[in-house]
């Protein structure tokens, strides 16, 4: 049977949503930082777009741009929360939904289509009237009708702000042609950069490169997915989402401080408490990990490690011990901007231990559970993290590379 | 920008179709009629739900915070130009 896939993407989500929530914004150019202090822009408003700042621009390149936009720190709490809803609201359409990042996600109708929905630009319409009826007016999205995620994808990217678009038969080869790379799911810069160099902007020419050379510049691997590109076929990376992942494989944490840290207290302070954060994580989902990784960057230098245990641990004195152990390894002590913590090989079934040291902190990280959850994850910790109004908090990516967690469920 | 009060109010609303809607606060011993909920979102903080009110009221955009657990109502923030 055909496939019927919608993609819905919401307009600029960050902006919209706190232009939704401010009246007095609506209309102007809007930067989002990721917090106070912060000097990249993490989304931009439809109307600073218009001006040509985009995500990522620096703020002070923004302000010279359009002197007049404002900056707003991010809610990633309320992004979390409308994302939600209007997974409820996709939910109500058909039973198969997939939430591709925050702000995006994929919808199959093929099993209801002929009954339920044989107009799908229609459904399309009624979905844009549902997101704008739950989370406000200002609230405009894209959506994509397609017979594969990855054309869905594209057509929500590339239709005007705010419209349904749907891929024919009759536009499919077009839209292939004028789609820049930019826009297409799957094909990084780097590869995107490579391909400009054979003179290859578009989806479509990829069908004009002899397969032999393709694969002799790109391995077989990527001539595979650049032919599925060429002719608009689900690639490798959009055909992951159907694979059933039983819980999260990893959980890290990283950030990027607002100076350079030179301070080794301050530095392994900031460690233990992106480590606070990881362990409620994975206790939450009552995983437990073998593998601990370090990273940090600055200076344009950049230094990780890693060590493989022999058996998994999720206890936050655990976790601390092997960081430091990790810490100890790092010799080139150059200053530090991002700092970076994971514990992964997470798997459920591992083994709790019987000696009596491990079932003490056991006992101790499952009162520091119980408290944290109750009033909040860092009421009770440690002692040596950094102070009260510098504190890390747990907060969303864009990408919801933690959906399975965040939302509670594999989407 | 936003600039931070967080200090204890008294709401009045309504419930219509399984949502409250604040119309009133009062702040400060002055009443603030609702004209606008813009944006409610649902929240944790640890497991304590709070439900975020943004509203427009006498021409400004305030953020009010309802604890579920305590029951207790907040404005937390003001729009300033």
């Amino acid at each position: 049977m055909k496939k019927t896939i919608l993609h819905v993407d919401i307009n600029s989500y960050f902006a919209t949503i706190l232009q939704q929530e401010n009246p007095f914004l609506r209309g102007k150019p809007l930067g989002v930082i990721k917090d106070v202090g912060r000097t990249c822009l993490i989304a931009t408003s439809k109307e600073a777009k218009e001006k040509g700042i985009g995500t990522g621009v620096g703020k002070s390149d923004a302000l010279t741009i359009c002197p007049d936009i404002t900056l707003i720190p991010a809610a990633f709490n309320r992004y979390l929360d409308t994302t939600k809803r209007m997974q409820k609201v996709f939910r109500n359409i058909s039973p198969s939904v997939n939430i591709y990042s925050l702000d995006e996600a994929f919808i199959d109708v093929t099993h209801c289509r002929k009954n339920l929905y044989p107009n799908v630009l229609e459904l399309g319409e009624m979905i844009q009237d549902s997101i704008k009826r739950e989370l406000g007016s200002w609230v405009t999205s894209n959506v994509g009708v397609a017979d594969s995620r990855f054309m869905a994808k594209m057509a929500s990217e590339t239709a005007p702000k705010g419209e349904v678009f749907e891929v024919t038969a009759e536009n499919r080869d077009l839209i292939l042609a004028t789609t820049e790379f930019k826009d297409v799911c799957g094909v990084g810069f780097a590869l995107a950069r490579k391909l400009k160099l054979l003179g290859v902007t578009v989806p479509y020419q990829i069908r004009f490169i002899p397969e032999e050379d393709l694969s002799s510049l790109f391995g077989p691997f990527w001539t595979k997915e650049l032919l599925k590109v060429a002719y608009g076929e689900e690639t490798h990376l959009l055909s992951q989402l159907d694979r059933k992942v039983e819980h999260m494989k990893s959980v890290g944490r990283s950030i990027t401080g607002y100076r350079l840290y030179r301070d080794q207290t301050e530095i392994t302070n900031i460690l233990k408490n992106l480590c606070i954060e990881i362990v409620s994580k994975v206790r939450k989902m009552n995983l437990a990990g073998r593998q601990v990784r370090l990273g940090l960057y600055g200076q344009n230098k950049y230094w990780s490690t890693h060590i493989t245990l022999k058996n998994p641990i999720n206890h936050l004195n655990d976790l601390i011990h092997w960081i430091n152990i990790l810490y100890q390894r790092w010799e080139d002590k150059f200053p530090v901007i991002k700092f970076a913590v994971r514990l992964s090989l997470l798997r459920e079934d591992f083994q709790q231990e019987l000696l009596p040291s491990w079932q003490k902190h056991e006992a101790i990280q499952k009162a520091m559970d119980l408290v944290n959850n109750k009033f909040g994850i860092f009421t009770l910790h440690p002692a040596a993290v950094p102070p009260k109004n510098e504190l890390i908090y747990p907060e969303v990516t864009g990408f919801l590379g933690d959906k399975i967690y965040q939302l509670g469920e594999e989407t | 920008m936003y600039e931070e009060i967080n200090e204890d109010i008294s709401v009045i609303g309504i419930y219509k179709k399984h949502h409250f809607s604040p119309k009133k606060f009062k702040w400060n011993n002055r009443v603030f009629p609702v004209d606008e909920v813009t944006l409610s979102n649902d929240v944790r903080d640890g497991m304590i739900k709070k439900r975020l009110y943004s509203v427009v009221a006498s021409g400004n955009l305030y953020r009010l915070e309802f604890n579920r657990e305590s029951e207790q109502w907040k404005i937390l923030e003001v729009w300033v130009d």
